[in-house]
Order: C-alpha cells, then structure tokens, then sequence
C-alpha cells in the first residue's frame, strides 16, 4: 500500500464511537461521587495547609528562641567576664598568675568555658579557664557571692597538695573569718571546730600558695557544715554540707541556699 | 453574564466544591470519547475517565499554577492515563505471554472487499505501539492537529511529527505484509 492510499484510506476510515447512551449514563451516575470525592478533597487541603502553616511557626518560633537564647548567652557571658575583670580579688590573683608566667608565654586572659545556672538555688556557676576554677553569681543581683576552686582535686594529681599542720594564728583566723560570714551567724551554732592537720594546697600556678581552712561548724540540731577559708585572702571560699563539695554539688538545704545571699567576697 | 472560565472554575472549587460540577459537565463527554477512540473498550474508558477527573481534582492548584489551557491539561492527563493503562497491559500480557485480543476488533479474513480492508487498517492502528496508536487515533480520528497533540502528550511537534511518520510507516509495512502475501 503506497504512501497516498494509506493517507487516503486513513481519512475515510470511520473510528468506532461510543453510543450516546453509555456516555450520559455514565455521566450521570459518576457526577455524585466525584463532587462528593471534590469536597473530601478540599478537607484534606486544608488540613494539609494548616499542617504546613503550624509547622512553618513551629519552625521559625524555634529559630527565634535559639537566636534569642544565644543573643542572651552571648550577653550574659561578656557580662559576666566584665564581671569577673572587676573583682579586685580575681584580678589581684591572676595578675600574680601571669607575673609568674615566663616572658614568652601566651597572654593569660580568662575565660568563661561553661555557664551553669541553678534556677532553685538562684545562683549561676561559672566555669572559668584557670585550673578548673568556679565563680559563683548571685543570678539576680550579678554579685559573686563565692570564688570556688575545686578541693576535691586537692587529692588528685593536678593539684598539688599535702598534709600540713596550721598555726595557731591560722587556726584562730579561720575560726574568725567562718564565725565572721553571715550566714553562719544566723545558725544556733553547737561546736566549731578547724581542721588540724588540714590540706595545703599548691593551687594556680606552681609557686602560688593557696593555703586552705577547713572549719567544722556543727548546729544544735547536729547539722554538719564545712566551712572553707582562703587563709591567704582571708575570705570564706565556700560553705558546704557533709556529702557536697562546693559549687557543683552545692547542698539543696533551704538554709543554706539564703546563705549564697547574703555572702559577700 | 459572563461565563465562568475553566480556570476559574476549577480555582472556586476548592473553595466551593460544588462549582466542579460546570468542569465535569464541560469535559465528560469529550474526555470519555477521546478515551473510547484510544482503548477502544467500555469498561477501560469509564475507569480511566474517572482516574482522569480524580486527577484533575487532586491537582487543580498544579493546573491552575501551570498556565496550560486547562483543555489541553485534561486531555493531557486522559492521554496519560491511557498510555499508562496500555503499559500495564503491556506488561501483563508479557506477564501471561498471551497475545492481546482487543474487544472489538475482528479477525482478518481473506476478504478483499472495502470493509475488510477497513478492518485490517483498524487491526494494524491497534497493533501499533503505543505512542504512535495514540498519536494517530488523535491525529485522524479526532481531528487533532500537530500542535494540539504536541501539548497534549507533552512533547514537541517535531516529535509528534516523527512519531506520525513512523506510524505511518508501520502501517504501510505491515499492510503491504498482509496484502502482498495475499495476492
């Protein structure tokens, strides 16, 4: 078959349609399903869109807290290095620290590592770069109410430390500076005691002495508290009960919670 | 009054369901009738018509969003269905490895009368490979020109043109096959 009768025949051919009646019948009888499938559908739209708007705000309220978390971080963290800067007795140390330091050395310059606040306890712990050293904020007022330094390192190799024996100049002076502090003078206080021999520690820097107290205060309702006294600042360093030690650890008793208050450095 | 578009028809009904109605009573008849002409089987076109429709409706914003003429869109998403369709039986019938009888088409008799030709002519329309059956059912027998098929099956007119010839071509070839060997 040549090109011109195919093209021929391809016109004339008639193409089965459909009888009419199968058309309408069918028109007929889908109409209701399909409008009631168009309403179905348009439910789902909605609830699709609505699904999509509610995540979209979930996502941008999460943004805005991440950035607003970070925005206070940031500025809680330079308010609190500035601070720390401030702190006579802070700056006074490490200004002896960096004396220490041979001339080549690195510039000392100290930082916040890790920020911790204590919602119950109203208080903020910062952990700053030198040996492991904690500040502890009043969170409300932004005062330090304590400068802690870690005892319980004192056993461990990265402090220096031995078994000394205080004088009984130091045994008095630690007695006066516990019995001095605030809090400690709003407790019925049954018997104090200091610690002798107690811990020396070599702290800081190698040939930086920071000679530790430790005062047994003990109430009349037999409360122990450990009070610990920086005999070479005279200031009280931290106060804690039998089982915790310093600013991690600090003791949830409500009474002692006041103490951090009204503590000052 | 104005006569309510496609478009906007089809943007109203997803506020208002029942505005659907006027796109079904414009286009069922017509979409159920381009789908007979390819499948040439009843039951096959009722299906597919409302897998068109159901199309259709799941799609609307795509549509609307799209800028084709929503005429061109239906007949797109009909035509789709079908060469879906025969792709499945394609398969199955690979599947069955059974040849595939269409429902109406008679067999080939040694008859050489106009009407027996006509009949080989629609067998060898209906053995055509897909693409090309459908691209020739909607050039001849629907009256669908070039370009119309082009935006229908979604791809260029020179591609519609190649596909017609090559149509052409086969039907010739195995004509010429059928009447040769006869005569």
């Amino acid at each position: 078959m040549d090109e011109e009768k195919l093209e021929k025949k391809l016109k004339e051919i008639k193409w089965d349609e459909i009888d009419n009646g199968i058309v309408d019948a069918h028109r007929e009888k889908f109409e209701q399903s399909l409008l009631m499938y168009v309403e179905e559908e348009n439910r789902k739209q909605v609830t699709k869109r609505k699904m999509r708007l509610s995540f979209a705000f979930a996502l941008v309220g999460i943004l805005v807290f991440t950035l607003l978390v970070s925005i206070s971080r940031f500025t809680q963290g330079e308010t609190f290095e500035e601070l720390l800067m401030k702190n006579p007795t802070e700056l006074k140390m490490y200004n002896d620290i960096k004396a220490l330091l041979p001339p080549n050395s690195p510039p000392l310059e100290i930082k916040i590592n890790k920020i911790e606040e204590d919602k119950n306890l109203g208080i903020t712990n910062l952990y700053v770069n030198l040996k492991n050293s904690i500040v502890i904020i009043d969170s409300k007022q932004r005062n330090i109410i304590g400068v802690g330094f870690p005892l319980y390192h004192a056993e461990q190799s990265a402090y220096r430390s031995q078994i000394i024996n205080l004088t009984e100049r130091e045994i008095e002076e630690a007695r006066e500076i516990a019995l001095g502090n605030s809090f400690i003078k709003r407790l019925s206080v049954k018997s104090i005691e200091v610690e002798n021999p107690t811990v020396f520690v070599d702290s800081y820097e190698d040939n930086l002495p920071y000679r530790v107290g430790k005062v047994k205060v003990v109430t009349v309702n037999g409360k122990v508290i450990t009070v610990f006294v920086d005999l070479t600042r005279n200031r009280v360093l931290d106060i804690t009960d039998t089982q915790n030690v310093l600013g991690e650890h600090i003791t949830r008793d409500p009474e002692i919670h006041n103490f951090f208050y009204d503590l000052g450095v | 009054m104005k006569e309510i578009s496609d478009e906007e028809a089809l943007k109203e009904s997803l506020v208002h369901p029942e505005v659907f109605k006027i796109i079904y009573e414009r286009y069922h008849d017509r979409i159920f009738r381009h789908i007979y002409k390819l499948t040439q089987n009843v039951e096959i076109t009722r299906d597919l018509t409302e897998e068109t429709f159901y199309e259709v409706i799941k799609y609307r914003e795509t549509i609307i969003k799209s800028g084709v003429p929503f005429e061109k869109y239906i007949y797109r998403i009909s035509t789709n269905e079908v060469y879906k369709y025969f792709n499945r039986e394609k398969k199955l019938r690979k599947f069955q490895g059974k040849l595939y009888e269409k429902e109406e088409i008679k067999g080939i008799t040694d008859d050489k009368s106009e009407e027996i030709d006509n009949e080989k002519l629609k067998e060898a329309i209906n053995n055509l490979p897909e693409l090309k059956r459908i691209c020739i059912i909607m050039y001849y027998f629907e009256d669908k020109n070039i370009e119309e098929i082009a935006v229908i099956l979604n791809k260029g007119k020179s591609t519609v043109s190649r596909i017609l010839n090559e149509a052409r071509n086969d039907l010739r070839e195995v004509l010429r096959e059928k009447f040769e060997g006869k005569e």
